[in-house]
């Protein structure tokens, strides 16, 4: 009987689509390797933990922390606060960035560094002291909100001990120290804008109104995106602000999500119901996130 | 394509912040610590309890007489809970000693503490045990054993102004009904006719003290939520009209105890119920300009419970198991709470006395003009079960007596919807 001996494994004669995975291994990568191994455990492993933690109770596997935050009253008061602050706090933010933006981007280069850099200040101020100061100008009898109010007829408000106010007062505090941030990333997309583009546009009789609708609102919309990714993301892990400002209340009616992470895990020692809160937090992130991505990515492949 | 790898960056990079949220629950056991009798020790404690036992005066005095170097750690209520319990989780031993309230020894706080019956027993006599109040000693031991030593005594009182008081010739009120009648009498638009705190767990750690002031207890006999009795409306009701007879500061809701302290210092409130330690605060005439008028009496009560009663809060020193130098951080207790020391803390740091030889120091007794009425509320006054459920409560009583005050709920639909959360929390 005739046998055949195996050829020796040579890279020349291994299968085409193996040696093309083998390709594609890039060897920049290989000097990187410690750095993710790094991030995997710093940042992928606790994320593990937490989805593991929020379905095991006693060293068994059970949804009983599910039931217990979903149906929790406070839980759903947080995460409508949580949306609707997201919302209130990042269209305004969008709506201010891009007028300063706007403004800026037709100023002087001198002019334009300046007062960026001028508008900039309240970012650079820790969430902990925008909420102190903020605290001190919404005072209901001293605060400088009130005050002027006062000069033009209007009545004193009870900014943080009441509700509704309340809420607009984390709003307001919030668009006024996180709008920089958006203005940074709008100024920087008009910026990197093509001039040329803009200039065929004027010289093709486009008004203004025709260059920013179809001409410049398009081209920013990447920017756009980052801005929006990063200030939802910032908007739904949100603590300080509130903790400062109103401590949650009055009530629980401005106690975001982040907060309540901190009394599941610290105040009540409850693993699992936190667990289960920062799991919902990665969870509206990473559907938020993919949204946007996937609207980027529409109208770019357009 | 850049674009597209851009933004796929960025998302990634806004992911992974979003995994600073997520929890890692680990716990190590510290196990058996080797102990080192000169290594130095850790101090966790509210600056007002540090401040009020000395401070920086008396670890000077410690590290001069041992020659242990004492590291003080300082944080509010509430982190310093944080703090420990993640020091607890982390294993990292940090605390050698830890000043605690009556409320923290619940199981997962105790789990790490270092039992003292043995350390007590051995004391000599000279530090006397049996000096300290009963109730006291009690407050800071569970289950029969003693996690801590006490340091500090607080219980509620009634501050009032005597000049708006007795220009309007009103006695201060020694019950609920006289408490709301006086406060409404007194508010002008300068002054408010009382002051209390509104945001949130300080709203119902001041409720929680009406509550025992009406008889009341978080749970009854069987352990289950009372919440919803006569004692809880009682106190809601109260509360409800002086906030109706526009006799609090309209923001309330938004106030601590800053807020609280300063608003008696400046003279814009007539009267207040609040914790006895606070009277040196609210007294002291560099910071208050009424300091000349103010007055103290007795907590009000509902009719038929004893007068004065109401919630007592004690703090005490506990050592932590994975300390390193047990033996140095019980001789820092032993000298902190000496019967000289107590009396020093009390005379010079308007610290709430913990012994019974304080109370009856004349020297004492001559400097402080709370402190026959500390003693006899002391001695009536009830406190918190050390249930690790407390603070979920709290939260609970903190939401539902806000939507009384709202006036989104009725007194009795927001105790009844608390009592619900109350048993689902306790099971």
């Amino acid at each position: 009987m005739m046998t055949v001996e195996a050829p020796a494994p040579d890279r020349l004669h291994e299968p085409p689509t193996q040696r093309r995975r083998m390709r594609r291994i890039p060897p920049w990568l290989l000097p990187l390797l410690p750095v993710l191994l790094l991030i995997a455990g710093l940042l992928i492993w606790p994320m593990v933990q937490a989805l593991v933690e929020s379905v095991s109770v006693d060293g068994q596997w059970s949804t009983s922390a599910y039931e217990q935050v979903l149906g929790d009253a406070v839980f759903q008061q947080a995460l409508r606060y949580t949306l609707v602050f997201t919302a209130a706090t990042i269209a305004l933010e969008l709506l201010l960035g891009f007028g300063a933006a706007s403004l800026l981007d037709g100023m002087r280069a001198r002019t334009r560094k300046l007062l960026t850099a001028a508008l900039m200040l309240p970012y650079l101020i820790a969430p902990v002291a925008a909420g102190l100061i903020w605290r001190l100008m919404l005072d209901y009898s001293i605060g400088t909100i009130n005050w002027g109010l006062g000069l033009v007829g209007i009545e004193a408000v009870n900014w943080l001990g009441s509700a509704s106010p309340a809420f607009w007062a984390t709003v307001l505090s919030e668009v006024w120290r996180s709008t920089p941030f958006v203005l940074i990333i709008l100024l920087a997309g008009m910026a990197a804008m093509p001039t040329d583009v803009l200039e065929a546009a004027r010289v093709d009789g486009a008004s203004r109104a025709q260059v920013f609708a179809f001409i410049k609102l398009p081209l920013l919309r990447p920017a756009i995106a980052v801005a929006l990714l990063f200030q939802t993301i910032f908007k739904l892990r949100l603590f300080e602000l509130p903790f400062i400002l109103t401590g949650g209340g009055p009530g629980n009616s401005t106690t975001p999500l982040g907060l309540l992470v901190h009394q599941y895990y610290f105040r009540y020692a409850n693993t699992a119901t936190a667990s289960v809160v920062s799991v919902v937090l990665l969870v509206l992130g990473a559907v938020i996130a993919f949204a946007y991505i996937r609207w980027v990515y529409r109208e770019v492949d357009a | 394509m850049r674009q597209r790898r851009f933004i796929a960056m960025m998302a990634a990079a806004a992911l992974t912040m979003l995994s600073a949220c997520s929890l890692d629950g680990g716990s190590d056991d510290p196990g058996s610590v080797e102990q080192d009798a000169d290594a130095p020790l850790t101090l966790l404690t509210h600056p007002t309890i540090y401040g009020a036992l000395g401070g920086d005066e008396f670890i000077a005095e410690f590290e001069e007489a041992t020659g242990i170097s004492v590291d003080v750690t300082t944080a509010d209520i509430g982190p310093h809970l944080d703090k420990l319990i993640a020091d607890y989780q982390a294993g990292s031993g940090t605390y050698d000693l830890v000043a605690l309230q009556n409320i923290d020894y619940m199981p997962r706080v105790t789990d790490g503490l270092l039992p003292l019956d043995d350390f007590i027993s051995g004391a000599p006599q000279v530090w006397d045990w049996d000096d300290f109040l009963a109730s006291t000693r009690e407050f800071a031991a569970v289950d029969g054993t003693q996690y801590g030593v006490p340091v500090r005594l607080g219980t509620q009182v009634l501050y009032y102004r005597t000049d708006l008081l007795s220009a309007a010739g009103i006695e201060p009120p020694a019950t609920f009904e006289e408490y709301v009648s006086a406060a409404t009498a007194l508010d002008t638009a300068e002054v408010n006719g009382a002051v209390q705190r509104g945001v949130p767990r300080e709203l119902a750690n001041d409720w929680l003290g009406f509550l025992y002031s009406a008889g009341g207890t978080i749970l009854d006999d069987e352990g289950q939520c009372a919440l919803d009795g006569d004692a809880g409306l009682a106190a809601t009701d109260m509360l409800v009209a002086l906030v109706e007879n526009e006799a609090l500061p309209t923001d309330f809701l938004a106030w601590g105890r800053d807020d609280y302290i300063s608003s008696m210092q400046q003279g814009n409130a007539a009267m207040g119920v609040y914790f006895s330690p606070y009277w040196g605060l609210m007294a002291n005439p560099e910071e208050s300009t009424v300091a000349d008028s103010l007055g103290y009496a007795l907590a009000p009560v509902v009719e038929g419970v004893a007068p004065g009663t109401s919630r007592a809060q004690t703090w005490n020193l506990s050592i932590t198991e994975a300390s390193t130098n047990q033996e140095g951080a019980w001789e820092f207790i032993q000298r902190v709470t000496s019967v000289e020391n107590s009396l020093r803390s009390a005379t010079e740091f308007s610290n709430g006395p913990v012994r019974t030889s304080t109370y009856t120091e004349p020297s004492y007794v001559e400097s402080n003009p709370v402190a026959g009425l500390w003693l006899e509320s002391g001695e009536v006054a009830q406190v918190d079960p050390p249930i690790g459920e407390l603070p979920e409560i709290i939260d609970i009583i903190a939401t539902q007596v806000t939507s009384a005050l709202d006036g989104s709920a009725t007194s009795v639909d927001a105790l009844t919807a608390a009592c619900q959360q109350v048993d689902r929390v306790l099971g």
